[in-house]
């Protein structure tokens, strides 16, 4: 409770301050449920006083700590998901996901302490704190019980019954004539930027004079389904047999390219695997400690080949 | 006086014994044809009706066991002499008002049948009239049974007359306290049809749905005591010259609130097949005169109704709807007005719209908006009123919250007002219809059911006194010489500008200027409104009379009102819906970035998509700004039209060409295009390079400071940017930059922090930044009462006074803004759609490509992946617990293991061997005879694992078991 007081009146401070406050801005969305991109980007900038950069940041961070969801069904709007004490892979320890107010936050903390567990906050640098709660599974159960929310003691697992392979069903994507008089520009696997033109089996975006975007993956059939960005990269790498996602085994960690980043739930399950944000090492993101069964999960849903399998012969059989 | 008081006790005999003709006439000159209401409302006694359940008030005569309700009637008896006395007194009074009435309608009942059928053919503008004139054939009559069964006889103890009545009323009201309301489709159902004629039926209980023309005086309904029988039925018959039928009245069942006389339609149209086309169905008591229609005596008298004194007695409560509509709509109509003014309850779809999107943070259109509106007064009105024998009365009190209960019902009579018109179904003067129309209560001779006109007035009345009370404010009445239409006059004083006139209003803002939701002072709306009507067609005839006339104050009212409430689109003369597009400066990083920031009104499609301009949904009543870039500059000189069809509509998105245009404060980060600059407000002008020299030389002489013009960002060439311009003086601009004309309006505008949709709501900890434009120095700025200072670019000091949640009020001059800083809270929605997360009994598996076999601990748990053409890697779910992956080819078999511990399968034993457990053990035993290489990415994993062999060996159970009952 102590630590919980402490961070109130960071909060408070914070809220004073110029400074960008991620929690006040959780508690927003919290009770408005949903909004819209826009409402999300003028809010952040508000906050803080500066700009969209800020917006994305903020969003990842959300996103993958399963706060909110963005771009909800191909939408530009945003929905918060339903609080929930989410159980991590390896530690005796869980994290609040979903919506949150300065209420539940409280209730939570004395959940805790009548468990005997202990919570702790973790302040991210403007975004909104990661609350951690560690105990058995039991006693989250209980704390969960007592607070009136669900416990998913394998989150990051739980959620990856809802990965869909990036290239799954390519062959059955509707697929589209190209806008007139639209720009197109294509992003390029070997220098991992957008270069203009159109490109063979790449994720390209076409933009309008005014207004927004839209992303494609151009195919074989020169013809174009239309995707996310992040779905339409990582489809346009599997048809070319790229891998980007890659999955190291011995150190349990997930790694790829700063600018090609994975689709969203892929990222919150990477990221609710540990609790704790993702690592930038030079132009790598690294998420750690992620089991192999989910490593390979993840794999497989971005189109890449599973890790290769040690047999317990010492060698790789099968087909 | 001895004798005096003998011919008085006679004279209330008589009236108690009367022919039931007058009966008939009296009820038949409310609305509501119930037959079994009469006894029943010996609750009303104490003014007090239980709510739709009609089973929580205890001793409530319904509440009697069947066969021992005689209570009611014996109550109805009951009656006081004195109370007799005022009631006849009221009656000579209020027909003496209509002396010429008594004149035409004559004496006997039949003409008086006559006049009210002629009456109902006016429909509406002639009730007063009608219901007076029914009073008079009560006098007439010599008779006034209906006094009998008024709520102000009952609960006083009369002594003689009790006893007196007894005899007379307990024989038939016995049974017929028991009969259930009309509406009660599934408990009556016609037993007999003694005849197929039915020349017209009885008016009263008319469970046809056809408002009932000329009642024959011979139809009656017998409900006999000796009718009941042991189920509780009760069998009622009525005649009706030579027909005769019957009807089984289930005692026990309670009716629903709601839908009184359509539900009684539905009886008659569904359960009564043979009914003959053009017959009626009815019900009636032989001595019980149905008091669900109203009569006067019931009423309040009339110096209750104009003191404004608040009605007593107990009364359904209020819905949580109708609530949150009364307190909003009572807000709306006091933010509007100020101390001593006059409070008009102006009432339009588009300030229901903005009552509503601004009470729930929502974003819907106007007609939404108003069906919501609609019902929650409409089942306020079933469940409070029309089960009240006070019936509107009952809305004459202030609830918890200090309100006067009848604010949303009035405002609902002023919007049936405002959407007076000609159609295909009434007549423009129709008022009763479009009352009708929203409450859905059904009409019966030509009033919606339960409705009153003095009643209504005393509502009006009581609002007035409440307001003069609390607020010091007065409302808005009509004068008295208002005529026969004197309760219709009372909505109509609010709403001078009928829909028509309306409709043309967004025309008005656009010609002149006006933002959404901007307050304009009274006297610049006022002179702009009279330029726009001579110069440019205006109005109405009738709303050009309104606004010569002394109606004037009540059309700007109207007009205000809706300017705060116009979400900024208007129809042009191709029909198209219009809306403005804005230009919208921000910074991006110390930048300037100018931006196109399209309104988008709630008809307007989520995502805008001309092919060339795709703009999505932004903040409400806003779509995204999309940056202006290089080649705009033409189309910012020009003017432009983007337009897309949706849904066989046109939309189209517009801005009218110009060469200065000013920017002021908004309730975004940056100012947006406006169409003046703000005394004393940072605003920001971008203009033509062709007349940035006259802008500068004009804006250094309203700011008193050189003009810095930078170039436009975003914009190659040809226009310019000034920024941080303060007006400290008035002047009249050149010719061709009227835009840039100096405004003074005292106007509060909130500024950033976290705001909770549309509403004026912002969330604690981040609370808006408060700005007030064009308010002189003189001018003393008050937030809650206390005097607050203003910093150099209008800020208001709020020194911390808004981390505190709650409600605040800014007050300027006549101006009051009032907003709210709000805990957050989880929303239920939310919360409910966790419990649903929780469930998901799903499991996902990730394998090389190939053909797969998955099983799980028990024998029928078993499933199969391919990767089929694309040879790639596997990713499927299953609904159990995966335990083992098994693949078994040309070279070998491979089995990756799952799960870590591995369970125990469930043990089997031969004779519990089932046939369905053949696959499971198929795939295992397949796999174990190939002696396979095993995987797992759980756990470590020694080369053949010992839980493997105990699965093996099950499986070879299982197997052999199966062969050997083969």
């Amino acid at each position: 409770m102590d630590d919980l007081c402490r961070y109130r009146q960071e909060c408070e401070a914070c809220t004073e301050s110029p400074k960008m406050n991620g929690d006040t801005i959780l508690h927003w969305m919290t009770h408005l449920a949903e909004g819209s991109w826009q409402a999300f980007k003028d809010a952040v900038a508000l906050m803080s006083n500066d700009t969209s950069a800020e917006a994305t940041q903020i969003r990842y961070h959300l996103s993958g700590f399963g706060h909110v969801d963005f771009f909800v069904d191909g939408s530009r709007r945003w929905r918060v998901l339903p609080p929930m004490l989410a159980g991590l892979a390896h530690a005796e320890s869980a994290v609040l996901i979903g919506g949150r107010t300065p209420a539940l936050e409280e209730a939570l903390a004395s959940a805790a302490d009548l468990f005997g567990c202990t919570t702790v906050i973790e302040p991210v640098d403007g975004r909104p704190s990661i609350i951690r709660v560690v105990g058995d599974r039991f006693q989250m159960r209980q704390i969960a019980g007592e607070v009136g929310i669900p416990f998913s003691a394998d989150h990051a697992y739980a959620l990856c019954s809802d990965l869909r392979p990036v290239p799954r069903n390519l062959d059955r994507l509707p697929l589209e004539s190209p806008p007139t008089n639209w720009s197109v520009r294509s992003f390029d696997f070997k220098s991992m930027s957008m270069v203009d033109g159109l490109h063979r089996n790449s994720a390209c975006e076409f933009a309008p004079r005014h207004g927004l975007p839209r992303w494609y993956l151009h195919t074989k059939q020169q013809r174009l389904a239309i995707l996310s960005k992040r779905e339409a990269i990582y489809a346009a790498a599997a048809l070319r047999g790229i891998p980007l996602l890659t999955y190291d085994a011995g150190r349990e960690r997930i790694v790829v390219p700063k600018v090609t980043l994975p689709p969203e739930t892929m990222v919150r399950v990477a990221c609710l695997c540990s609790g704790r944000r993702p690592r930038v090492e030079r132009d790598r993101v690294v998420f750690d400690d992620v089991p192999q069964q989910i490593g390979s999960l993840l794999c497989v849903a971005a189109g890449q080949p599973l890790p290769q399998p040690v047999t317990s012969a010492g060698r790789v059989t099968g087909q | 006086m001895v004798r005096a008081l003998l011919l008085f006790v006679l004279r209330v005999l008589q009236m108690v014994f009367a022919p039931r003709s007058t009966a008939r006439s009296e009820s038949r000159r409310r609305n509501t044809p119930s037959p079994s209401r009469a006894p029943l409302d010996a609750t009303d006694a104490g003014g007090a009706q239980p709510p739709a359940g009609r089973d929580q008030a205890p001793g409530n005569a319904r509440d009697a066991p069947v066969g021992t309700t005689s209570l009611p009637g014996i109550e109805a008896s009951a009656r006081s002499a004195d109370t007799a006395v005022a009631e006849i007194v009221e009656v000579t009074r209020d027909t003496s008002e209509v002396s010429t009435a008594r004149s035409t309608v004559g004496a006997s009942t039949s003409s008086a049948v006559r006049h009210e059928t002629e009456s109902t053919a006016f429909e509406d503008l002639d009730v007063d009239l009608r219901s007076l004139t029914d009073q008079v054939l009560c006098e007439t009559c010599g008779t006034d049974e209906a006094l009998a069964s008024r709520p102000a006889f009952r609960g006083r103890d009369s002594g003689s007359r009790e006893s007196d009545r007894d005899a007379h009323a307990s024989a038939s009201l016995d049974i017929v306290s028991e009969l259930p309301e009309p509406n009660m489709s599934s408990a009556i159902r016609p037993i007999e049809w003694s005849d197929d004629k039915h020349d017209g039926g009885e008016a009263e209980g008319s469970l046809g749905g056809v408002a009932p023309a000329i009642a024959p005086t011979s139809t009656e309904t017998v409900a006999s005591p000796t009718a009941s029988n042991t189920s509780g039925q009760h069998t009622t018959t009525t005649k009706d010259g030579n027909d005769t039928r019957s009807v089984v009245v289930d005692s026990d069942a309670r009716i629903p609130s709601s839908g009184i006389i359509g539900s009684a339609a539905g009886v008659a149209t569904d359960s009564l097949p043979s009914q003959p086309e053009g017959g009626q169905f009815s019900v009636k008591s032989r001595n019980a005169p149905s008091d669900v229609q109203r009569t006067s005596a019931q009423r309040a008298p009339r110096a209750t109704l104009d003191s404004g004194e608040p009605f007593v007695g107990v009364v359904v409560p209020l819905t949580n709807a109708y609530t949150v509509w009364n307190t909003s709509v009572i807000h709306h109509s006091l933010q509007n007005s100020a101390p001593g003014e006059v409070v008009y309850l102006s009432i339009t779809p588009a300030i229901v719209a903005a009552i509503l999107n601004t009470c729930e943070a929502t974003f819907v259109g106007a007609d939404e908006a108003v069906r919501q509106f609609a019902d929650a007064v409409g089942e306020m009105y079933k469940t409070r009123v029309l089960p009240n024998s006070r019936r509107l009365e009952t809305l004459r009190r202030c609830g918890a919250d200090g309100l006067p209960e009848c604010g949303a019902f009035l405002a609902l009579s002023v919007l049936a007002a405002y959407r007076m018109h000609s159609d295909e179904g009434a007549a423009a003067t129709a008022y009763y219809k479009r009352l009708d129309e929203l409450l859905h209560c059904g009409i019966y001779a030509g009033l919606p059911l339960g409705f009153d006109g003095d009643d209504f007035r005393g509502l009006w009345v009581f609002f007035e006194a409440w307001l003069r009370r609390e607020h010091g404010r007065s409302l808005a009445m009509p004068g008295n010489n208002a005529g026969p239409h004197r309760f219709i006059a009372l909505p109509l004083t609010h709403v001078p500008l009928r829909e028509v006139d309306i409709a043309r209003l967004p025309t008005f803002f656009q010609w002149a200027g006006y933002t959404p939701g901007e307050h304009i002072a009274t006297n610049v709306l006022a002179t702009a409104l009279a330029q726009w009507t001579r110069g440019y067609g205006g109005f109405t005839v009738a709303g050009n009379d309104a606004f010569a006339d002394d109606r004037k104050a009540a059309v700007l009212s109207q007009v205000a009102q809706e300017l705060t409430s116009w979400d900024g689109s208007s129809t042009d003369a191709q029909g198209r819906r219009t809306a403005a597009v804005e230009i919208f400066l921000h910074w991006r990083r110390r930048v300037p970035v100018l931006s196109y920031l399209p309104r988008r009104p709630a008809v307007f499609p989520a995502t805008f998509d001309d092919g060339e301009h795709v703009l999505d949904a932004g903040q409400d009543g806003w779509y995204e700004p999309a940056e202006i870039v290089a080649d705009d500059g033409s189309d910012l000189l020009n003017g432009f039209t983007w337009e897309v069809s949706a849904q066989g509509l046109t939309f189209a998105l517009r801005r009218n060409g110009s060469d200065a245009i000013a920017l002021a404060p908004s309730e975004f980060e940056g100012p947006v295009s406006h169409g003046a600059l703000v005394m004393g407000a940072p605003c920001a002008v971008i203009c033509a390079d062709s007349v940035v020299n006259h802008v500068c030389v004009y804006l250094e002489r309203i700011t008193g400071k050189r003009c810095l013009p930078q170039a436009a960002p975003g914009i190659r060439s040809g226009w310019k940017l000034i920024t941080d311009i303060r007006t400290i003086r008035r002047d009249t601009p050149p010719d061709g930059l009227d835009g840039l004309a100096v405004e003074s309006n005292a106007e509060i505008i909130a500024n950033g922090g976290l705001r909770l949709g549309s509403r004026r709501a912002w969330i604690a900890g981040a609370p808006p930044r408060l700005i007030a434009t064009g308010v002189e120095s003189s001018e003393e700025l008050r937030l809650d009462d206390e005097a607050v200072m203003v910093d150099a670019d209008g800020v208001i000091q709020a020194d911390g006074r808004l981390t505190r949640p709650g409600s605040h009020v800014v007050q300027v001059c006549e101006l009051r803004y009032r907003f709210e800083i709000v805990q957050p809270e989880v929303p239920l929605a939310l919360a409910d759609r966790a419990t649903g997360v929780a469930q998901r009994p799903q499991y996902a598996v990730a394998l090389r490509a190939g053909y797969w076999t998955i099983v799980g601990a028990r024998q029928d748990e078993i499933a199969h992946a391919a990767s089929g053409r694309s040879q790639r890697s596997i990713l499927t779910v299953c609904t159990f617990m995966p335990v083992w992956a098994i693949s078994v080819g040309a070279n070998g078999a491979l089995v990756w293991r799952l799960a870590s511990p591995v369970p125990d399968p469930a043990p089997v034993h031969r004779r519990t061997a089932a046939p369905t457990m053949w696959p499971w053990a198929n795939a295992i035993y397949a796999a174990h005879v190939r002696h396979p290489d095993f995987h797992s990415e759980i756990g470590a994993l020694e080369p053949t694992p010992s839980a493997w062999m105990i699965y093996a060996g099950i499986a070879k159970n299982v197997k052999r078991a199966l062969k050997a009952r083969r």
